[in-house]
């Protein structure tokens, strides 16, 4: 018990350099939290952002995954709900979405041009569908028409409830014509995104002369980060067709870099930070302790066992370092729920000039785990850091006390 | 002599000294790691961008580069495309202008087909100007048997499985929006290191673009390429005044949404930097805290001398610049070798960039590190300044030290 | 008269004790003099070294430096007057442990800031022979004996020619032989120079030289006598 009324009074001797320590500690927790928080919401909206329009894992044909580029309607999927129902149930995806992507020339009378496509089953992709409505509305239940992307139809001059006539070429190579009605208009939320034109997938399957078959099938899982696994587990679980192969995003090398990328540098910045905290700290502690060889030497000479000393001591440093890391997950709260809230803009310009179609806010991903890692990083850092200065400390010899 | 004695001071104790340089080591570091990256970043992929396809400059007629996206052939120049190159090569002799019609196609090999940007040009002018390795057959048009040549970037030749020699058919729409088509052979695939090129673009010869758009001697735009980039100032002007009724963008624009990703990407490197600065901040604050306690005695016998508060104050806040200066000198004596190493063998991106059609910019896929001597400064400085401003309130609170302190015993 | 202490009373706080430790002291010291003041631990010596040195200022009392009230001047103003005319030896020596003996000796001379450095640096030279540690010159601190050390000690209290010197027990750390050459030292010094010197002291060997014993008690003085 003494030795603990010894640890605070030892504390708090010198206000303000334990000011300083736990400043040290609590900023350098407090970044490291932020940091987290922010990249891996970078990673999630980015990442997301991407991956929602080709999905976590693809299935298709191997030939359709050699040849993608191309969008090959030959080498389709054989597709029904017996092989839907089945990858639904593998644990961990949350939705299966069949789609057909293929080139549409449309018309509006006026003048003819040329857009991407995906044929989508509306019902799956309802909730999704709803909340990119920027005019109109989705229609329920079975339909022909078509929903446009925002620059299609600002480009055509179209708006909801206008007819425009589709051009296109089916499997077989055959120009193929029709007319269809517009339902709604879509903002996907980025400007390269916006182009497309939605076709509710029955009607892809019938214009393309693709009945009962598709492109590719996306899914979607709970995490992510899951998709190797599950990729793994579809292609062994056999309920793929002949000549069917499994992609999960990790394999596609643009993605899977930037998120390598990514999850490097995170790591290498909070290394940095709690680099130069640690070092500040050692600095710190190595002084402090130097600095009461008197008064160590004095409890050696009454008869502390140097673990004694190395225990004292250590709990000090611990203290310092809860205390100092609880400080800075408390500042770094308040600013890790505004990222979270309001993130921060990337201008327009900026993500045009990415290859892949990215939001514009990116919002910081606010998740006590990450304040439990940041919290835990600033205590061992806080010990690590003092483990040599404890060391020497230890090493006084009780003649100190007389110098 | 308090020069002397803050410099001295260094040396008492070398390894405090060091480690509590070592976070303005870590920053100084940092600092000048991502600035060499990210102006590395922007220089490669200009470069590269200038280099391979936009030159120094683009000339067009009016509206044309606003509406880019649109790939219409509405705005095209014909006259004043001949005045313009001919009285530019009698201006600039030693410079180049390229006559290019660029244009939205599809190219099939009969079984695949894929949207690509077509580009006609002639073809010995242009490869000279235009430096792309040549990773397959030839750059020149061979005067064959009626076969038009073509010529394809490396990664959608990959993408087909082409070969030179295969024949592929190009599809497009004529200015007055109907279908038209021809076959080519393929003459040689071409590699920029620029993904708009590799992945994107088909290259024909000038005179069978126009024949296939239905554009009797028009074209899209003139594409003007110097020695140095600061000519571009000079073929601006020059084009302004003699031809001010063409539309021009120059490299600094073409490259504006790159630097501005750089703008974002610097600003968040920005605040983490910040965080490392402060702590360094509170590190050495608190080092000079505790060596100045450590030395009330010699503090308080200097003021006993007559030492005036004002010299305390120098003296300490010396010392606190010679840390910056040690800690800045380390980053740099760190960092530089590695950045200069990186600005001559950089790093690869290009196994990171698939290109979608949609791809507008180019992006360079090898990126070198672009090191400058102000950026050197800036970061040395920072560090310096930080450690300054991390002594002053050491050096405001035992400035006050009153000389009793020297005669406690 | 150099200095005149009136009454001089001296309180401060340690911690919540108040403590008195001059009640009302007054002596007259002349120039050229060379006195001891002595007394036990406590008795209020290193006080009044430090308020005759214009450190401190008494709680009430005057003390007058060549006629000036030092209670009357300003912070600034008394430390010009310390810069200027009164020299310390510290009991510790507080030398500077970066710079060399000479150094020790010329930066001194530098705070005052009144000569170029060719003339610093021949006064410190021939301050620095008069006390013997021509050889040792460029040593620092560590280097160097205690004897030296106060030597170097000396030797900057001295080089700036103050009329007064006051040493805080010059010799606590010192052996006999060396104890008895420092204060020999400083006896010649204080002849040749005619400079005030005035040191608190415990030692014998100290006192036997001084030609003036004040002797301190509970923070008064019991005893003035010259010898």
């Amino acid at each position: 018990m003494m030795l603990f009324s010894l640890l605070y009074r030892n504390m708090t001797r010198h206000r303000l350099r334990l000011f300083l320590t736990l400043f040290a500690i609590a900023v350098s927790v407090g970044l490291s939290f932020t940091g987290f928080s922010m990249f891996t919401g970078i990673e999630k909206d980015l990442l997301q952002g991407v991956l929602k329009t080709s999905g976590h894992v693809v299935v298709a044909t191997q030939e359709y995954l050699a040849k993608s580029r191309f969008e090959p309607l030959v080498y389709s999927l054989p597709w029904d709900n017996r092989l839907a129902a089945l990858l639904q149930n593998i644990p961990g995806v949350e939705k299966v979405s069949p789609r057909i992507r293929f080139g549409l020339l449309l018309d509006n009378g006026d003048k003819n041009e040329p857009f991407p496509a995906v044929g989508v089953d509306f019902e799956i992709e309802y909730a999704d569908l709803v909340s990119m409505v920027a005019a109109g509305a989705i229609p329920r239940g079975e339909t022909r028409n078509i929903l446009l992307g925002r620059d299609a139809a600002a480009q055509l001059n179209l708006k909801p409830g206008d007819r425009v006539t589709l051009v296109g070429k089916t499997a077989f190579n055959s120009l193929t014509a029709e007319e269809a009605g517009i339902s709604a208009i879509l903002d996907l939320g980025a400007p390269q995104l916006n182009k497309v034109v939605v076709m509710p997938l029955p009607r892809a399957q019938s214009f393309l002369e693709m009945e009962g078959r598709v492109s590719v099938a996306q899914i979607y899982l709970h995490d992510f980060l899951a998709a190797p696994r599950v990729a793994e587990q579809i292609l062994v679980s056999g309920v793929l067709p002949q000549d069917c192969g499994v992609e999960s995003w990790k394999e596609r090398s643009l993605i899977a870099g930037i998120y390598a990328i990514f999850h490097g540098v995170k790591r290498i910045l909070v290394g940095l930070i709690m680099l130069a905290a640690g070092i500040g700290i050692l600095n710190i502690m190595l002084l402090t302790f130097m600095e009461r060889r008197k008064e160590i030497g004095v409890l050696r000479a009454l008869g502390c066992t140097r673990s004694l000393v190395f225990i004292t001591l250590s709990c000090e440093v611990l203290l310092q370092g809860i205390v100092g890391a609880a400080a800075g997950i408390l500042w770094s709260i308040p600013l890790v729920r505004w990222l979270s809230i309001h993130g921060i803009n990337l201008t327009a310009e900026g993500t045009k000039a990415l290859p892949i179609p990215v939001k514009t806010v990116i919002h910081a991903q606010a998740d006590p785990a990450f304040a439990l890692l940041a919290f835990g990083l600033g205590v061992i850092v806080s010990l690590v850091a003092s483990l040599w200065p404890i060391f020497k400390a230890g090493l006084i010899e009780p003649v100190e006390a007389m110098r | 002599m308090i020069f002397k004695i803050a410099f001295r001071n260094l040396f008492r104790n070398v390894r405090r000294s060091l480690l509590t340089a070592g976070a303005v080591w870590i920053a100084v570091f940092i600092l000048i790691f991502t600035g060499a990256f990210l102006k590395g970043f922007e220089e490669s992929t200009v470069a590269v961008q200038i280099k391979t396809d936009t030159g120094l400059l683009r000339v067009a007629a009016r509206n044309y580069f606003s509406q880019e996206n649109e790939w219409s052939l509405d705005q095209t120049l014909k006259k004043e495309a001949e005045d313009f190159l001919q009285t530019f090569a009698e201006q600039f002799p030693r410079d180049k202008a390229d006559p290019r019609v660029t244009f939205r196609a599809d190219i099939s090999d009969g079984q695949f087909t894929t949207r690509v940007r077509g580009v006609g040009i002639n073809p010995d002018h242009f490869f000279q100007t235009f430096k792309m390795a040549l990773t397959q057959g030839s750059l020149k048009a061979s005067a064959e048997s009626g076969n038009i040549p073509l010529w394809m970037g490396a990664a959608l030749a990959k993408d087909f499985g082409a070969k030179a020699g295969d024949y592929f058919t190009l599809t497009a729409r004529t200015r007055h929006g109907s279908y038209t088509a021809n076959t080519f052979i393929l003459q040689g695939i071409v590699e920029g290191g620029n993904p708009v090129v590799d992945f994107l673009s088909v290259y024909l010869p000038l005179a069978e673009a126009q024949t296939l758009l239905d554009m009797s001697a028009e074209i899209t735009e003139i594409v003007v390429s110097g020695e140095r980039r600061k000519k571009s100032r000079a073929f601006e002007s020059w084009a302004a005044e003699h031809f001010p009724q063409l539309d021009r963008q120059n490299w600094v624009e073409e490259s504006r949404p790159i630097r501005e990703i750089n703008t974002v990407r610097r600003k968040v490197i920005r605040i983490l930097l910040g965080g490392i600065l402060l702590i360094a901040l509170s590190g050495i604050a608190n080092t000079m805290l505790m060596a100045c306690f450590e030395r009330k005695k010699e503090i308080g016998m200097m003021k006993a001398l007559g030492l005036s508060s004002s010299g305390l104050v120098s003296l300490i806040l010396i010392e606190g610049v010679l840390i910056g200066i040690l800690g800045a000198g380390l980053g740099f004596a760190t960092a530089w070798p590695v950045v200069l190493w990186l600005e001559v063998h950089g790093i690869n991106f290009g196994r990171f960039l698939e290109g979608s059609t949609s791809a507008a910019v180019s992006m360079a896929s090898q990126i070198f590190f672009f090191p400058t001597a102000w950026l050197a400064l800036r970061a040395f400085l920072t560090g310096v300044v930080v450690a300054s401003l991390a002594t002053l309130y050491p050096a405001w609170k035992f400035a006050k030290t009153h000389p009793l302190e020297a005669l406690r015993g | 008269m150099l200095l005149q202490c009136q009454n001089v009373v001296k309180t401060y706080q340690q911690g919540t004790q108040e403590v008195r430790a001059l009640r009302g002291v007054s002596l007259n010291l002349a120039e050229g003099e060379f006195a001891a003041v002595v007394g036990p631990s406590g008795s209020g010596k290193s006080t009044l070294l430090n308020l005759l040195g214009c450190l401190d200022i008494p709680t009430s009392g005057d003390i007058l430096f060549e006629t000036r009230a030092i209670t009357r001047l300003s912070d600034n103003q008394r430390s010009i007057l310390r810069n200027e005319k009164i020299g310390f030896i510290f009991q510790n020596f507080q030398l500077i442990p970066v710079l060399s003996a000479f150094e020790n000796v010329e930066f001194a001379l530098q705070i005052q800031g009144r000569f170029s450095a060719a003339e610093r640096r021949e006064q410190t030279q021939s301050i620095i022979k008069e006390v013997g540690l021509e050889d040792a010159r460029r040593r620092r601190p560590s280097e160097l004996s205690g004897g030296q050390q106060q030597r170097v000690a000396i030797a900057r209290a001295l080089v700036k020619k103050p009329r007064l010197v006051l040493a805080d027990e010059p010799t606590a750390n010192l052996d006999s032989k060396t104890a008895e050459d420092i204060v020999a030292l400083m006896l010649r010094l204080n002849t040749e120079h005619q400079t005030t010197f005035l040191f608190s002291t415990h030692d014998n060997r100290v006192m036997r030289y001084a030609r003036r014993i004040l002797t301190l008690k509970d923070g008064q003085i019991e005893e003035d006598h010259g010898v």
